[in-house]
């Protein structure tokens, strides 16, 4: 099984993840808690997957990480949203709002409509 | 260099993005476990819990180091554990790793050291510039080109009338004392022109060079060579301006020569100080002109677009043009000026230093490729070992980079033991090899092995090629599909030809280079099988000498005979010493000994047939003691034989023989005359290596005279070590007819002769700090001269020998034992249809044999063929192939081999059929 494969539609998790730490910088596993917040536990992935997709966030740039303490005194890395991050969140919740609007729009047509 | 730091930063982040990464997943797991644990889960159950839903760490961790861009690291990713693998096997396969290790050690140890011995003898630089620029003035002369003989005059109208050359300058070469703080020694000095210096392109390292000024001024200025200066004055910056005696006469000392420049000599005459031309302390002799002193080497550097043809054509036109003008009516040497110019630094004995150098170097390549193949063998015979296992593999989904990385793991992990092995035999060399052997009494040949990185650089190329290519040949070319071929992994496969062809090719060869080897050895037998049961006639174990040239130091008769008596006065009063003589000469090894001519009193000396010509050794009493010749009859010298008294010799009992026969020599009298020098001269390598010495002159006026046989001493070698051919006179040394021209002081010790010396030399330093020390040393070391090379250089062959030898069987062995190997199957087959353990082991001895036999048969050849060329080039006396050869150098061979292919035939022999072909 290719660690990629999480059953969600492509992107999608990037982007729940940039939503998630743009609510306030968060650890991974903190990432994580607030992602099934957010999707009330309808999301389900393996919890592993979650980091390549930060590490991949990180490298290109849209999210910000550096260690410090967290709320129990344990050392953590923390990711936040960098510039460039807000700009991709905005512009790609945008676009998934478009699309949700276009594709239902679309799937809602019914035959006397066209 | 940038590269090289950037990889080095990218092993660092590296290496701390991994531990950030697990730091971070494990915290994740830590936080959903203690999450779990809140909600009421047992700690261990949490933990399970979490980490299952965590899903597949390593996966994870790969993907993060994907998405980090830490990918094209992964190439290497695991190379540890190759390499922990790959040791685990070589240490599997001890008795492989061992060879495979020793054949590297070998072939790059010993051959870097080699090879560094003899560039640093023959083919270090001359410290010249542009050398092929440089020329020398020769003149022809029966048939040979002679450096040197140009009169002062002759080199001044040269200089002016010439126009091929930039710069023209002159050099006369001499012996001279140089009184260094320590002692006193007779040094090969040149007395040299202004523009000496700039016209070799040479600089000096400390202080300057004689200038024209010098040589205008006649100032008593001294260069010194760099080897000097740092053995004597222990490399002391400071020495520009002090006070250096040279021939008994204050010089300043100008500067320092740059490092390796040894003048216009060959570098076995290396010169050691130079002086300007006008400041050479001979006297002249008043009874030759300007024109008719030919003293000087002229040397010129040739000027821009100039060639050596031309130049010689010119020197040609000026000589004829000379003859004309002031010819010569007589002279020591050529007559006429038939000039030419010759490359500068290309004398005989360099040619000869130069081709022995090159035959040597060959010699050490061929022990390079006998360790080369060696290793190619025993890492092929590994590689196809290995076939199955690789098939399989490959079959089953393992990546053609993963199989030859493991072997590349394996192939560095040898290479680095390896070196590391060739770095302890190389420094032990060097240990060993930090030598001087002596050539002549003045000449050394000094081996300083040193670390040369460029033959380093070809010898660990060669090695590692060898390793590399013939370790993942086999590798590579099964690897090259993925499906598994049935020859390989069905096991009746491995019974059909085995793959040892290649194998035996290379033992063939190997086996021809050793027996070439050994054959070159036998080169120096007759020397080596006399040395052992030879004696000299000189007990020459417990004695230690030194020589004196009064000649070159131009000394008179008077003041070389006190000293000469007052240093066997010093040397008598010293405790170590048991016996100690002085003489004018040694019956053998010093080659200054004075030479006379002998006859019975019933006929003239003039007369043909009558006359014998003896080597005189005129010496003080105890000579017979110290040098332990024992008296057969008569007695030796004593007080009784002073200046004033009747004239006594003593023969010696071969002499006496020639000359009385079988009636008693002892009482009776001979006609004893001063004659001329040298008449021993036979063309050997080691003739051609020594330069002639100086002779002295002999008076013309020297008488005939009568003296009493008073003794017959017992018979010892003369002129060289192991040479009986000639006659021997001992006289007193009160008595000696001649001029004191060369002196030697002779002490027998119980101690150590190393010790006495040193005890020599502070005797004649104690005695008169101006009397030069020629040369010196223990008995075998001063007088064995030329036999000490030849038996150094024949050892040598003989341990390259010895070291192909033992890799070649080594190699065998690998080989035989890997075909047993493989060929147990076949054997099984065999031995179930009525084989013999018998036959089983002829066919594998056999097998074993073969490539042994055709590698000997070509060994016999080429080392024939190297003997006809040793012939043709250096040594005409020898023979080329002697019968016993053809014998003894096979047998060694014959034995090793026999050895090496014994063992893997009887493991052959002594296998089950029936657990051979359970596998078929």
């Amino acid at each position: 099984m290719h660690p990629d494969s999480t059953g969600i539609l492509p992107g999608t998790l990037d982007l729940l993840i940039l939503k998630a730490v743009s609510l306030g910088q968060r650890h991974g596993y903190g990432v994580l808690l607030r992602v099934q917040q957010m999707t009330q536990g309808a999301l389900q992935v393996e919890q592993g997957a979650l980091y390549p997709a930060l590490y991949r966030l990180e490298r290109q740039g849209l999210l910000d990480a550096e260690w410090g303490t967290s709320e129990n005194n344990r050392k953590a890395k923390f990711y936040r949203l960098t510039p460039a991050g807000r700009k991709r969140l905005r512009e790609q919740t945008d676009g998934w709002n478009r699309m949700v609007g276009i594709m239902g729009t679309a799937l809602n047509t019914r035959a006397g409509e066209v | 260099m940038r590269a090289l730091f950037a990889a080095f930063r990218a092993l660092l982040t590296r290496a701390r993005f991994e531990r950030e990464m697990r730091e971070e997943l494990t915290q994740h797991v830590q936080r959903r476990a203690d999450d779990l644990v809140a909600a009421g889960l047992s700690r261990p159950d949490a933990h399970r819990q979490a980490r299952i839903e965590f899903g597949a760490v390593e996966a994870y961790k790969e993907a993060c180091r994907d998405a980090s861009g830490f990918a094209p690291l992964r190439v290497l990713h695991g190379f540890g554990a190759d390499l922990k693998l790959a040791l685990r096997r070589l240490v599997a396969t001890p008795v492989f790793t061992l060879f495979a290790i020793l054949s590297l050690a070998v072939g790059l140890g010993v051959t870097t050291a080699a090879y560094s011995v003899v560039a640093n003898l023959f083919f270090a630089p001359s410290g010249t510039a542009d050398e092929d620029r440089v020329v020398v003035l020769v003149t022809r002369w029966e048939g040979n080109l002679v450096s040197g003989g140009i009169s002062r005059p002759d080199y001044e109208d040269v200089r002016a009338a010439q126009t091929s050359f930039s710069s023209v300058t002159a050099s006369a070469g001499l012996d001279v004392s140089v009184a260094t703080p320590t002692t006193t020694e007779l040094m090969h000095a040149e007395a040299v022109d202004g523009n000496y210096f700039d016209t070799l392109g040479s600089r000096p390292v400390v202080g300057r060079a004689i200038d024209p000024q010098d040589v205008a001024g006649r100032h008593d200025v001294v260069v010194l060579s760099h080897a000097l200066w740092s053995l004597r004055f222990g490399a002391d910056t400071s020495i520009v301006g002090q006070r250096v005696d040279v021939a008994g006469r204050p010089f300043e000392v100008a500067g320092v020569a740059a490092e390796g420049f040894y003048g216009r000599e060959d570098r076995l005459t290396a010169t050691r100080v130079w002086i300007p031309l006008t400041a050479d302390p001979r006297k002249r002799s008043s009874a030759l002109t300007e024109r008719d002193r030919q003293r000087l080497v002229v040397i010129g550097r040739l000027a821009e677009g100039r060639t050596i043809e031309a130049a010689s054509a010119e020197l040609a036109a000026l000589g004829a043009g000379l003859d004309a003008a002031y010819p010569r009516a007589k002279a020591v040497g050529p007559v006429q000026r038939d000039w030419a110019a010759r490359q500068f630094n290309h004398s005989d004995s360099d040619d000869i230093l130069r081709s022995f150098g090159l035959a040597f170097v060959a010699l050490v390549a061929l022990v390079l490729v006998v360790a080369c193949t060696n290793l190619a063998n025993l890492v092929l015979a590994r590689g196809t070992s290995r076939r199955q296992e690789l098939a399989v593999r490959r079959a089953i989904g393992a990546s053609r980079w993963r199989l030859v990385r493991e072997q590349c793991a394996e192939s560095l992990l040898l290479a680095v033991a390896g070196s590391a092995a060739a770095w302890l035999v190389f420094s032990g060399l060097r240990a060993a090899l930090d030598i001087d052997v002596p050539l002549t009494s003045k000449m050394l040949i000094s081996f300083r092995p040193e670390l040369d990185f460029g033959v380093v650089a070809v010898a660990g190329g060669a090695m590692l090629l060898s390793l590399v290519v013939f370790g993942l040949e086999p590798a590579l070319r099964l690897t090259r599909n993925r499906q598994l071929r049935p020859d390989l992994a069905s096991a009746a496969g491995a019974a059909g030809i085995p793959q040892g062809k290649r194998q035996r090719r290379l033992v063939r060869w190997q086996v021809a280079i050793c027996t070439s080897f050994f054959i070159l050895a036998t080169l120096s037998e007759k020397y080596i099988l006399a040395e052992a049961r030879h004696d000299s006639g000189v007990e020459l174990d417990h004695i230690a000498l030194a020589t004196m040239n009064f000649w070159a130091q131009q000394w008179d008769d008077e003041r070389a005979a006190r000293a000469l008596g007052r240093v066997l006065e010093e040397l008598e009063k010293d405790p170590q010493v048991q016996s100690a003589a002085v003489a004018t000469g040694v019956p053998f090894g010093a080659s200054n000994a004075p030479r006379f001519t002998i006859a019975t009193t019933d006929r003239p000396i003039t007369e043909r047939g009558a006359a014998h010509y003896a080597l005189g050794v005129a010496a003080t009493p105890r000579i017979f003691q110290t040098l332990g010749v024992p008296i057969l009859r008569g007695r030796g010298f004593d007080d009784r034989d002073a200046a004033g008294a009747r004239p006594v010799v003593v023969l010696g009992a071969q002499t006496a023989r020639r000359l009385f026969g079988t009636i008693e020599a002892v009482g009776r009298e001979i006609q004893v005359k001063p004659s001329g020098s040298d008449g021993l001269r036979r063309r050997t390598v080691a003739r051609k290596l020594a330069l002639q010495a100086p002779s002295a002159p002999v008076p013309a006026d020297a008488e005939v005279q009568i003296a009493t046989v008073v003794g017959v001493a017992g018979d010892t070698d003369i002129g060289q070590l192991f040479s009986r051919r000639g006659d021997l006179v001992y006289l007193p040394l009160a008595q000696q007819p001649t001029t004191v021209s060369f002196g030697i002081a002779i002490v027998r010790t119980a101690g150590s002769p190393y010790v006495a010396v040193r005890v020599v030399r502070d005797a004649i330093r104690r005695v008169d700090p101006e009397l030069a020390v020629e040369s010196s040393g223990t008995g075998l070391g001063a007088l064995g001269g030329p036999t000490v090379f030849l038996r150094t250089s024949s050892l040598m062959a003989m341990v390259l020998g010895a070291l192909t030898l033992l890799l070649t069987m080594v190699g065998l062995y690998g080989v035989q034992s890997h075909e047993v190997a493989e060929r147990t199957r076949e054997f099984g087959v065999r031995m179930s249809f009525g084989a013999t353990a018998q036959q089983i082991r002829a066919l594998v001895l056999k097998d074993g044999y073969r490539p042994v036999l055709q590698g000997l048969a070509i060994g016999l050849f080429l080392g024939f063929l190297g003997r006809g060329l040793v012939r043709a080039f250096w040594w005409d006396g020898m023979s080329v192939a002697d019968l016993w050869m053809v014998v003894a150098v096979p047998l060694p061979l014959l034995l090793a081999a026999f050895c090496a292919c014994y063992f893997p035939a009887s493991r052959a022999s002594r296998v089950d059929p029936n657990a051979a072909l359970r596998h078929l």
